[in-house]
Parts: structure tokens; sequence; C-alpha cells
């Protein structure tokens, strides 16, 4: 079964962060900024690793809060981009 | 024991602290910062490498670029040029001051400068830590980091950002530092795979990040070189780009082996009687 993009952004974060927790702790909508202390040299991390994983480039104006907000938010514009 | 100097550098004077062990062994090497937020970032990781291998006799000088920190100049001032000419400064003044064998070892910006100074001249070793192979992509990743910026203050970016073609006047803003657009457009055409299959001294690549295996572009870099460097990497978060204090041994224990074998180096060179 093919790893669901939540999963691979967990895996991201974890490992790019080098937080102490597994991905799987991770819940959809855990609000990241607040809860994992992601300020924005981390965020950086983040959006990084996402364009790499996915081979996606984020365009000026999707840079938003909302978007970066929680695992789903992130997840429904990678889907947005791949289409 | 370290000593505060000052040395002249095309007209300016520019600040510099000398790290020294007790018994130096006459070889010593150039810190070359990384690039604005980064340097300010990678401070304490440059001073704790400059200690620790001061502590094994090597001369490590750690100093501010002209237009940066207690240097003279104003920031625009700054350019990856005029940082070349600063670099070369302090080398020379290691040389005059009884550093026999003298290396560079630069981080980001100051690892591609390192890179680019050892590839055409005289340079005994360079040891560069994750450099910037490519400075349209540096640029490319500086305009994003100054979109997040503007995203946490702002709730959203503002499309067309400063640092592009948005932006006007010969000031520009790069990872919000003020420099010129030519400094801006000299760092963009940065590219250390068209320095054309460069002759190196023994150099030293190290990536630093949460993987172990290799990036393409730093195995590109090296299998451009001749000699390739030696290549490695540490799993460390990247110092130069966080808000508080990382634990750098595993970049002081990767740099001080290669500097071992590069003294044992030398040391063979130097015991071999000169051929009649």
């Amino acid at each position: 079964m093919a790893e669901r993009i939540e999963d691979k952004i967990k895996a991201m974060i974890v490992e790019r962060l080098f937080l102490n927790v597994a991905p799987g702790d991770i819940a959809d909508d855990d609000p990241l900024m607040t809860k994992y202390e992601i300020d924005s040299v981390r965020l950086f991390e983040i959006v990084i690793g996402i364009e790499e994983i996915f081979g996606i480039t984020f365009e000026d104006e999707e840079f938003s809060l909302e978007a970066f907000e929680t695992v789903a938010a992130i997840s429904s514009v990678v889907r947005n981009k791949l289409g | 024991m370290r000593q505060i100097i000052r040395f002249q550098s095309s007209g300016k004077r520019l600040y510099g602290v000398l790290h020294n062990g007790e018994q130096p062994l006459g070889c010593g090497f150039v810190m070359c910062a990384p690039f604005g937020e980064e340097a300010k970032s990678a401070y304490r990781t440059y001073f704790e490498m400059a200690e620790i291998a001061a502590a094994k006799g090597w001369s490590v000088l750690r100093f501010d670029y002209r237009g940066t920190g207690n240097s003279e100049g104003g920031f625009d001032e700054f350019s990856p040029s005029a940082a070349l000419a600063d670099i070369r400064s302090a080398m020379e003044w290691l040389r005059l001051n009884r550093v026999r064998r003298v290396g560079l070892l630069g981080l980001g910006l100051g690892a591609t400068l390192a890179f680019e100074l050892a590839a055409a001249e005289s340079c005994d070793f360079m040891i560069a830590w994750e450099p910037i192979v490519n400075g349209e992509e540096f640029h490319k990743l500086n305009v994003k980091r100054h979109l997040l910026r503007q995203m946490l203050v702002r709730g959203k970016a503002a499309k067309g950002s400063p640092g592009t073609a948005a932006a006007s006047g010969d000031i520009i803003d790069l990872d919000g530092y003020p420099v010129r657009r030519s400094t801006a457009e000299e760092i963009r055409k940065l590219d250390l795979l068209e320095l054309q299959a460069p002759t190196m001294p023994p150099a030293f690549i190290l990536q630093i990040s949460f993987s172990q295996n290799l990036a393409a572009d730093l195995q590109a870099l090296a299998d451009s070189c001749h000699p390739s460097p030696q290549t490695a990497s540490v799993v460390c978060e990247p110092f130069w780009n966080r808000i508080g204090s990382v634990n750098c041994e595993p970049v002081y224990e990767a740099t001080m082996a290669w500097l071992d074998k590069q003294l044992d180096a030398f040391n063979r060179a130097e015991s071999v009687p000169p051929s009649s």
C-alpha cells in the first residue's frame, strides 16, 4: 500500500527537525507551530523538505500561515499541487 | 590563548581573533564566515572549533569581513569579491606571523569562497563545511526565507519579494540584509561546478545534515576536482540555521580527524630529504 502523504510529511518533519517523537505520534491536526515549537528557521526546513520529497515548488502567494498550520493543511496543499 | 588582532585589507582595517595553542605547530587556518544570519548562528561553533584546534597546536584566525562584525566599512561594502580579498589578507597575516602552512575552513558562502580561493591560489589545505555549490540555488533559498518571515509576521507573503525582479533601487534585501544589487548578482553567479576541474590542495568536504547520504551536488563537486577532496557526512542539526545552541561535537570530531591526518602528511613531507 502506498504511503500516505501525511505520513511522508510527518517522517520528514521528525527527521529534519531532529524531534524526539515518533512520526506516528504527530496527529494530522496537531498545531505544528505551538506544539512542536516550530519557528521560522524550522519552518524553512519543512518547506525545503516538502519541495524535495514531492518535487514541487511553492509560489510566493502560497506562503500563508493556514497552509502550514497542521500536517493535514500541508497535505492538502501538496495534493492540490500534485493534481 | 586568544589574541585580538587588526589587519589591513584593501584600505580597510579588519578585526580578527587569533587562537593559538601553547605549542604552535606552525600550521594554521583562516575561518571564513558564512553570510548574514548564518554567520550569527554559526558564531559559537566557529569559536569552539577554533579553541579545539588551537588546543592541538593549530593557529586559527577568525575574522570579520569588511562591513561585518567589528571590521571597518558599511554592510553594503560586503561582496564575494571583497570577501575573497579579505580572506587573502587574513592568510597573509598568518604567514607573516610564522605560520608556515596556511589553510582555509569555511561554512556555507564562506566555504564557497574558500573553495574558489583554494582552487586558484596558494593554499595548503581547505575544509568546506556545507559549501554552497550553486549561487542561484542559494539565492532562491534566501528568497524563500524572506517569504516565510513575511508569512509569520503578516500571515501571508506578498507576491514579488525583495531580492527578486520586483525590488527596485541599488540596495536590495537579501535574507534581511541590505546588499548592493551587484553583490546579490555576484552571489547568484557563484558556481563551484564551473571551476573547470580545479587542481585542489588537500581538501575535505563535510556535509552536515539529517542524512548520512552525501547530497548529489556535493558528490558532483568532489568528483569535479583534481585530486578529489575527501568527503564525509555527519548527522547534526544545521547550526547555522538554528535559533539556540546545537551540539556540534560530530562536526568537530570529523574536522579534527581530517586535520590530524593532514598534519601527519605535512610531517612526512618535511621529513623526506630533498633528492640530489
